[in-house]
């Protein structure tokens, strides 16, 4: 099973609409896919309709690998169930720290579902917190929305060097630009820049668009409605360069 | 019961979907669709393979239903033009999921139904779906049967629950991979079997033993006159001569049952019988092997290859007339009558010394006998043993298959089909020897006789020259395998189950 987390240390990226798409494409493209939302503002559950589970306590999801499994929801789509947030997961920060080998706990936890998914989309709080290390550390790839602003600059930069600091592998840092207007000259700018200095940025670049704020009404991944929209063919491409690198 | 797996159910009756959306309250609501497929066929091989293998095919003017009832699920597939062979059709899940059936069968009709499908979707109050569900009513006159198949989804197991509790209700059987579905919809119980089970009592006079075998093989290759003669594929002829042999062998091997004039006789007639057939079977052989032909020699040799295969395929057809006349007279009816008749009862033909032997004691002394002759021969055999040895011991290892398998009920089913297995390598490895010295005969037969009547043939020498020195170079290798495959028959392990077999009882 792959593990590719969707990750940002900054809010309002776009980070858990390229979770939920990528999901989606994913399991589009024939793969078991299973999308965990580690988020306690629980949007990705949400954008497929699916309620969170209430059964699922904070401490059960780490200790008890089969209360994990019942959590698990098909979707509405082929090939693609979901680990909807529990509110609960915003205390994982201070549990986990209390906890023995707690790195190992979320890979225990991803291991228990791995004969039956081929790929995990991880859509991740955006903090830097202990359950984000264990992320970091878990993941195959990380996928990391950028706007290209001055502002997510710096921030990305931040976590370049917490990676370095904490001996975290850089080379699963896969960062792409999301949110993009191409009309604005500090957009282009910033990713010319961006891209020179890091060479680790992908290709495909997510446009802004309005298609994919209207999810939040659809509740459906971009591609079931607008499949002919420049986000959605953005993220359908996403997809397709991410599969290579994992 | 796993509520996250899928259910397959039949009902004898359309589903009754009112009630069934009376099962889901709120906050559930209720969404279907209905379409009207029209007529459909099932399809099957004449032995029924889909049939054992608990699947149905069904298939519309433009789309194939594959009823998967081990797997518990349903697979779809369009389809454009006529076919017959599972490897005619069109890539897709259901020629993916049907790789299993045997290429050189026939997908043949075996009735055909209306057919009209339902699917449902259950939702919540968020419009999330909880389970879905399909039904397949198919109609007859005033007969409905339904499948009814269930896809849950992970998590939701209460809508699932409830889903399985209204369709039990409603009359649904549970249907398993043993499933007679083919019985639901009204396909007759009987299937063919080449190779049927035939009831043998050991204390039985041999003389009643051979007439139920030999009666076996002769329905076995009547019931595939109608298939040889609709040419649907090239089995039937492979099973029809195959039994007829089968017979023939019953009869020489049998010493003694009959008088000697008598076995010479009808095995005569049986020869004969086959003699027309002989040729078209050839031919088939060839037409089914032709891509192999070709990739033994190089392109550049190809078109003479082309030349021979347009002139098999003419003759392929003459071929086939003359065997459907055959079929068709009233010379053969009668002879088959005649034949059947004489198997039908033990005290039909005169008998020989041995005819009250019983027959667990006369297979013993039979296969026991062949098996110490087969060791005689092949024992013998060196790299330097001249080739008519080595088609004699082909011979003789067949002559002992076809006892083991004729007396087969008789002995521990897994011990024989053990010795079976065993022999079967050096049987294989002596048949394909064989094949392939008639194979290089065969082709310089036909070279010689095109040559007479044609002035250009000098590609086509090429060609089966070509292919000659190949075959040769193939055979050879055969014969090199046959004294280390016979090493590995006569093991001791082999030897021992022999002994315990069939030497105690001769010995007693």
């Amino acid at each position: 099973m792959n593990i590719l987390a969707c990750y940002s240390n900054k809010g309002g990226v776009g980070k858990t609409a390229a979770a939920v798409n990528i999901a989606y494409a994913s399991a589009r493209a024939g793969k078991r896919t299973l999308l965990c939302d580690m988020d306690p503002q629980g949007a990705s559950g949400f954008y497929f309709r699916i309620k969170p589970s209430r059964k699922l306590k904070k401490q059960a999801f780490f200790k008890d690998i089969d209360r994990f499994l019942k959590a698990i929801r098909g979707s509405d789509f082929d090939h693609l169930d979901v680990v909807p947030a529990n509110m609960t997961f915003r205390d994982f920060d201070i549990f986990l720290s209390r906890m023995k080998h707690s790195r190992s706990r979320l890979k225990k936890a991803l291991n228990a579902v791995n004969h039956t998914y081929e790929v995990a989309v991880l859509d991740c709080p955006p903090n830097i917190s202990r359950l984000s290390e264990n992320v970091f550390k878990v993941a195959d790839r990380i996928a990391v929305p950028v706007i290209p602003t001055t502002l997510s600059e710096r921030t990305y930069g931040q976590l370049l060097a917490f990676f370095e600091e904490h001996h975290f592998q850089k080379k699963k840092l896969l960062p792409f630009f999301s949110m993009v207007q191409r009309s604005k000259s500090l957009h282009k700018d910033t990713m010319k820049r961006m891209r020179k200095e890091h060479k680790r940025f992908l290709t495909t670049m997510i446009p802004f668009c309005a298609d994919v704020e209207k999810m939040g009404i659809y509740r459906a991944p971009v591609l079931t409605y607008a499949k002919s929209s420049p986000a959605a063919q953005a993220y359908a491409r996403l997809w397709e360069e991410l599969e290579k690198k994992l | 019961m796993n509520l996250s797996e899928p259910y397959l159910f039949l009902l004898a009756r359309q589903v009754d979907i009112l009630r069934l959306q009376d099962t889901f309250s709120h906050p559930f609501y209720f969404q279907y669709e209905e379409d009207e497929i029209g007529s459909v066929t099932l399809l099957d091989t004449f032995d029924g393979e889909l049939r054992l293998s608990g699947r149905v095919l069904v298939q519309s003017h433009d789309a194939l239903q594959l009823f998967d009832a081990g797997l518990r699920l349903v697979l779809h597939q369009s389809y454009q033009r006529e076919w017959r062979f599972i490897a005619d059709l069109p890539e897709g899940p259901v020629k993916e999921a049907l790789d299993d059936i045997s290429a050189l069968r026939a997908l043949l009709p075996k009735l055909s139904r209306m057919m009209r499908t339902i699917r449902i979707v259950v939702r919540d109050e968020e419009d999330k779906i909880h389970v879905r569900t399909s039904f397949y009513t198919f109609k007859h006159q005033d007969q409905m049967l339904t499948l009814a198949l269930t896809h849950p989804l992970q998590g939701y197991t209460t809508a699932h629950c409830a889903l399985l509790q209204a369709i039990v209700e409603q009359g649904g059987q549970p249907l398993s991979h043993t499933s007679d579905m083919y019985a639901a919809l009204g396909v007759e119980k009987q299937i063919y079997q080449s190779k049927p089970e035939i009831e043998l009592l050991p204390d039985a006079p041999i003389k009643d033993t051979s007439c139920r075998i030999i009666s076996t093989f002769i329905q076995v290759a009547r019931d595939n006159e109608p298939g040889i003669k609709a040419d649907y594929d090239t089995e039937f002829l492979h099973d029809y001569r195959v039994s007829l042999r089968k017979v023939r062998s019953a009869l020489s091997l049998f010493k003694d049952v009959y008088t000697a004039s008598d076995t010479e006789r009808l095995k005569r007639m049986f020869v004969d019988i086959m003699k027309t057939t002989n040729r078209l079977r050839d031919l088939d052989v060839y037409l089914l092997d032709k891509p192999h032909y070709f990739s033994l020699i190089p392109e550049s040799l190809h078109d003479g290859l082309r030349i021979m295969f347009a002139v098999f395929g003419e003759e392929r057809q003459g071929q086939f007339a003359h065997v459907v006349d055959m079929l068709g007279s009233p010379t053969y009816a009668d002879t088959m009558r005649e034949l059947a008749a004489y198997f039908a009862a033990s005290n039909a033909l005169e008998l020989g010394p041995n005819a009250d032997e019983l027959t667990l004691l006369f297979a013993c002394r039979l296969i026991w006998k062949r098996y110490t002759k087969v060791c005689k021969i092949a024992r013998r055999i060196t790299a330097d043993t001249p080739s008519k040895d080595v088609h004699r011991l082909r011979i003789q290892c067949k002559k002992l298959r076809y006892l083991m398998e004729f007396f087969a009920p008789l002995f521990p089913g897994k011990a024989l089909k053990r010795l079976i297995k065993a022999l079967k390598r050096l049987q294989d490895n002596l048949g394909r020897f064989n094949d392939y010295a008639v194979q290089q005969r065969s082709l310089q037969v036909f070279l010689q006789e095109y040559a007479q009547h044609h002035a250009e043939s000098l590609q086509l020498a090429e060609s089966i020259g070509a292919l000659v020195a190949v075959l040769h170079q193939c055979q050879v290798a055969e014969r090199r395998q046959v004294m280390q495959n016979f090493a590995c028959f006569d093991s001791e392990t082999t030897r021992a189950a022999f002994i315990t077999l069939f030497a105690q009882e001769t010995e007693s």
